[in-house]
């Protein structure tokens, strides 16, 4: 009997990607009820295991069970949904009025999203917190690209002309800073991806945006970007991506339904970058944005890597059925 | 015609169940299993809510603030989770059974213009 309900409960727990908070308080609920029931049904005449099973029949699939909670839950209001699209309308607004190149905006920018995914951080991570937690995640990215820059090409000049270019000590430094900031990103996916990979996901929707305009003033050379019309056309694209981030971002919370935030995070991020790619380099390299766009896909679903037990579960509940994989009922309607 | 009868009820029910369960929760507080017997008592076993849909549906109601829950100890000692009707939800259960009233009649007219 306990073991039955031990086996929904541990079930329905994987399948409701929630906070731990809300999901607990659920399965309290749905375990009293269930208990009532059972008495009910002993009461009446029913054998233990027999209760039981006609306890948990009548909640009926814990698959539907958990999309409607997860429905109800997930989805954001009005108020929070504008909190959520804010740092996206903010970085629109940076580039339209081509503010990036003002270290004071860009420092109070970053201070802000840092400050507020702290406060986020600490107060459980209330949804609308996800993409100022994703912005705060661009300072350790950067500085990690930089520093593993570096010694890959301090590593380059020993291989070729047998020298350090910079002293031990800078790498050594630089060492450390690649464990600790790469440590910093991977507790903060894994944190953010146990419970629902989506979330993690639509907190890096920008990631690739972001690293596409940095590879592209990497090759056009920060020189050239004194062309002030050409610098003017990338600023506005810019600013329009952004915006479309915001939309779909805005979209995001205001659905509940997973399956439907997955397809659009799927459908954004490959669009974002051939929207980029038209507009800023004229519609050339098709092999390098498809390489591109490939890669962007890679990074949007790799927080499902840290989820990806779960999903083999659930896998193998679409494929062989849910006998297979718990034992329990998956409807009894 | 006895399936097609309990399809058309259950169809009935589930556009219904927002007003049936502020209708409960207006006369007082309740948990969960208790709003289920307490609507099967009230309808003379007409409406079973299904357990799977009650309690998303509580929570939906809870999202949109027109009921609180709140964790109580029951009388028989053993926490339960009761929802209170809020006054968002009366004004909203108000005009729902108005609308339910306006609905019923014009069915009537329509469907047995003999009774008017």
């Amino acid at each position: 009997m306990a073991s039955q309900l031990r086996g929904y409960l541990k079930t329905l727990e994987k399948r409701l990607h929630l906070d731990p908070g809300e999901r607990d308080e659920i399965l309290v609920e749905l375990e009293t009820h269930i208990e009532d029931r059972t008495q009910d049904l002993i009461d009446e005449g029913k054998s233990s295991d027999e209760a039981v099973q006609d306890a948990l029949s009548g909640l009926g699939s814990y698959r539907a069970l958990a999309d409607q909670f997860y429905e109800v839950h997930s989805r954001g209001s009005w108020h929070h949904t504008a909190l959520a699209v804010l740092p996206h309308i903010l970085l629109a607004f940076t580039y339209a009025f081509h503010l990036w190149k003002n270290p004071v905006w860009v420092g109070a920018m970053l201070t802000i999203a840092i400050g507020t995914s702290v406060v986020g951080w600490r107060k459980g991570r209330p949804r609308w917190t996800y993409p100022w937690l994703g912005y705060s995640l661009v300072a350790p990215i950067v500085s990690w690209g930089l520093a593993m820059s570096a010694v890959g090409y301090g590593a380059w000049v020993v291989l070729t002309q047998g020298t350090l270019p910079l002293s031990i000590p800078i790498y050594i430094a630089s060492f450390v800073y690649i464990g600790f900031s790469l440590w910093i990103v991977i507790r903060f996916v894994s944190r953010v991806a146990r419970p629902d990979w989506v979330m993690a996901s639509l907190a890096v929707l920008p990631m690739p945006f972001l690293a596409y305009w940095f590879f592209f003033f990497y090759n056009w050379g920060f020189a050239e970007s004194e062309n002030v019309r050409q610098l003017r056309e990338v600023d506005s694209s810019a600013a329009i991506v952004f915006m479309i981030i915001a939309v779909a971002t805005a979209v995001f919370y205001r659905i509940g339904k997973r399956l439907i935030r997955v397809a659009l995070l799927l459908i954004t991020t490959p669009s974002l970058i051939i929207l980029a790619w038209m507009s800023v380099q004229g519609g050339r390299g098709y092999m390098g944005v498809f390489v591109f766009v490939v890669m962007s896909m890679a990074v949007l679903l790799s927080p499902a890597l840290f989820d990806l037990k779960d999903n083999r579960e659930e896998l193998a509940e679409y494929v062989f059925g849910a006998d297979q994989t718990s034992g329990l009922p998956e409807s009894a309607e | 015609m006895e399936v097609q009868n309990e399809l058309y009820r259950r169809e009935l029910l589930k556009g219904s169940t927002e007003t049936l369960l502020l209708s409960l929760l207006a006369t007082e507080a309740m948990y969960g299993y208790q709003l289920v017997k307490e609507m099967d008592n009230r309808s003379s076993g007409y409406f079973r809510f299904k357990e799977g849909t009650l309690y998303p549906a509580l929570h939906r109601l809870e999202r949109d603030e027109m009921v609180e829950g709140k964790w109580e100890d029951s009388p028989s000692g053993q926490a339960r989770r009761y929802y209170y009707i809020t006054g968002l939800g009366r004004a909203r259960l108000e005009s729902m059974l108005q609308e339910w009233s306006k609905f019923t009649e014009a069915v009537d007219l329509v469907a047995r213009p003999e009774n008017i």
